[in-house]
């Protein structure tokens, strides 16, 4: 279980997360929705161990990991774009955190094979990510992170340059991956479709304060998550 | 392609190889003399540096591992710094000092620091002059790679970082590798700045390290051309065949 206690952040005199807390069930994801400018990616910067809380801990069961450096904390912060080493090819991108880890070859093989299967990227192994779709290079950054087995997998919009299938697609994926591996993960959105679709729990980020919601009934029935207002809208739409 | 397209193409050309051709045939010339059309050949002079015989032998030599030292040095350190620079809150100062030394004519820079080359015991000393073409090499690498530190190579770096890589994997994995064909034209660069490198020579070296560009200068000065011309002739040759070797790098593929 991933357990934050009141984390705050400030740049300057710019106060930009205000004691936020929360608690993530292991397997769990956590859909946080928030706009623009909410403190979305300085909350999960900070968690990564990308930058330093001003105050506040991040716990891991019992392993507090507030003081830990990224390498060390085993949470993979991905960004919006795939950032697939272009030097790389799909195989090797995916085999990059398991020869950090200084796994045998016949490992990494048999794992790295394995997951290209699952992902339905057996045949792309060997290319270049160049000459991958968006849709498939985002596919080859999640193996990249999955196959070392992270605590936590920070995901910051990471379908947002995608197009509307790709992107329906890639929900698709991402949950029935994340609940075959039990990842526990945070989900940052501004799309309150995708926060609903993606969370087993939901929070909102606003100004850089953080209100979590005890079901996904309140967190639709709150007029700040904007889905009483999506809802509005279909109704207007079906009865004109 | 039109005739005139042709003969110019030919004309730049011969512009370029023709001081060669004449170089050559002052290197192996026993004697050349109004009004004889052609040199007398002779391969002594070519002879007297594969002996040793001449000064030549050790200056190509000792340039060949000022040069080659001075481009890895600067390269690695370069490269290093520049990302310290690119990610400083003050970078555009910091940038304005490595700008600096590459502003001002190296005969001017070695004059600025020359007195204090003289008071440590520096000046006329191997160690010296290295010391002087660093100088030169050194913010000129700062400059080439500070462009490749952007926002998303930045991303690349706390991405591996997450993944697990330490700080030396990260270099050596991903930073070094995207920045490949920017750091081959770093590392050439830099190789030939300290390789024809003559005015600080001269004056940090005070006449006690001879380099290629120093000889070349001193047979000029002794008006002995054709040991003066295998001398310009040797000095061509590295960068020719650097070029040549990475031209692919070099042309087409920048990062």
């Amino acid at each position: 279980m991933l357990q934050v206690e009141g984390v705050g952040k400030s740049f300057g005199k710019e106060r930009v997360l205000h004691d936020i807390s929360l608690t993530v069930e292991t397997g769990h994801t956590l859909s946080i929705l928030g706009a623009s400018g909410s403190g979305k990616t300085t909350l999960l910067r900070g968690l990564a161990g990308l930058l330093t809380f001003d105050k506040g801990r991040v716990n891991w069961k019992d392993e507090d990991l507030t003081n830990l450096a990224p390498q060390e904390r085993g949470i993979v912060y991905l960004y919006q774009e795939p950032l697939l080493f272009p030097h790389l090819s799909v195989f090797e991108n995916i085999a990059f955190g398991l020869k950090v880890r200084k796994e045998t070859p016949k490992a990494i093989e048999s794992k790295v094979t394995t997951l290209l299967d699952e992902l339905g990227l057996s045949d792309h192994a060997h290319k270049s990510p160049e000459e991958l779709s968006g849709g498939q290079q985002q596919r080859v950054n999640f193996g990249r992170a999955l196959i070392i087995e992270p605590k936590v997998l920070l995901l910051d919009e990471p379908f947002g340059n995608l197009d509307a299938q790709t992107r329906s697609n890639m929900q698709e994926l991402y949950l029935r991956i994340s609940r075959e591996h039990h990842i526990t993960s945070l989900f940052v959105t501004h799309d309150v479709k995708e926060a609903l679709r993606m969370g087993d729990q939901w929070a909102t980020l606003q100004s850089g304060q953080l209100h979590s919601f005890s079901s996904q009934a309140d967190f639709i029935a709150d007029e700040s998550t904007g889905a009483q207002a999506e809802i509005r809208f279909w109704q207007n739409v079906q009865s004109s | 392609m039109s005739r005139s397209t042709q003969i110019l193409l030919w004309g730049i050309g011969l512009t370029f190889v023709l001081p060669f051709v004449v170089l050559g045939l002052w290197s192996v010339a026993d004697t050349w003399r109004y009004p004889a059309v052609l040199p007398d050949l002779t391969g002594d002079h070519w002879q007297r540096l594969v002996s040793g015989q001449s000064l030549l032998l050790t200056g190509l030599l000792r340039s060949v591992g000022i040069a080659v030292s001075i481009a890895l040095v600067s390269t690695v350190l370069g490269f290093y710094i520049s990302r310290a620079i690119a990610y400083h809150q003050h970078q555009r100062t910091w940038l304005f000092f490595a700008y600096w030394p590459c502003v001002i004519a190296p005969g001017i820079l070695a004059g600025l620091v020359y007195i204090f080359f003289l008071r440590w015991g520096w000046a006329g000393s191997w160690g010296g002059v290295w010391l002087g073409h660093l100088l030169l090499a050194l913010p000129y690498a700062v400059i080439v790679f500070h462009p490749f530190w952007t926002p998303q190579i930045r991303q690349y770096e706390q991405l591996a970082a997450t993944l697990g890589a330490s700080r030396i994997h990260i270099f050596s994995t991903v930073l070094f590798p995207m920045a490949k064909g920017m750091v081959l034209i770093g590392g050439f660069q830099t190789f030939l700045i300290s390789w024809f490198e003559f005015g600080l020579t001269s004056l940090l070296g005070v006449g006690k390290v001879q380099t290629l560009p120093v000889l070349v200068y001193q047979y000029i000065q002794e008006a002995n051309p054709y040991l003066a011309a295998v001398a310009a002739l040797i000095l061509m040759l590295p960068p020719a065949v650097v070029l040549w070797v990475n031209k692919r790098f070099l042309f087409t593929k920048l990062v």
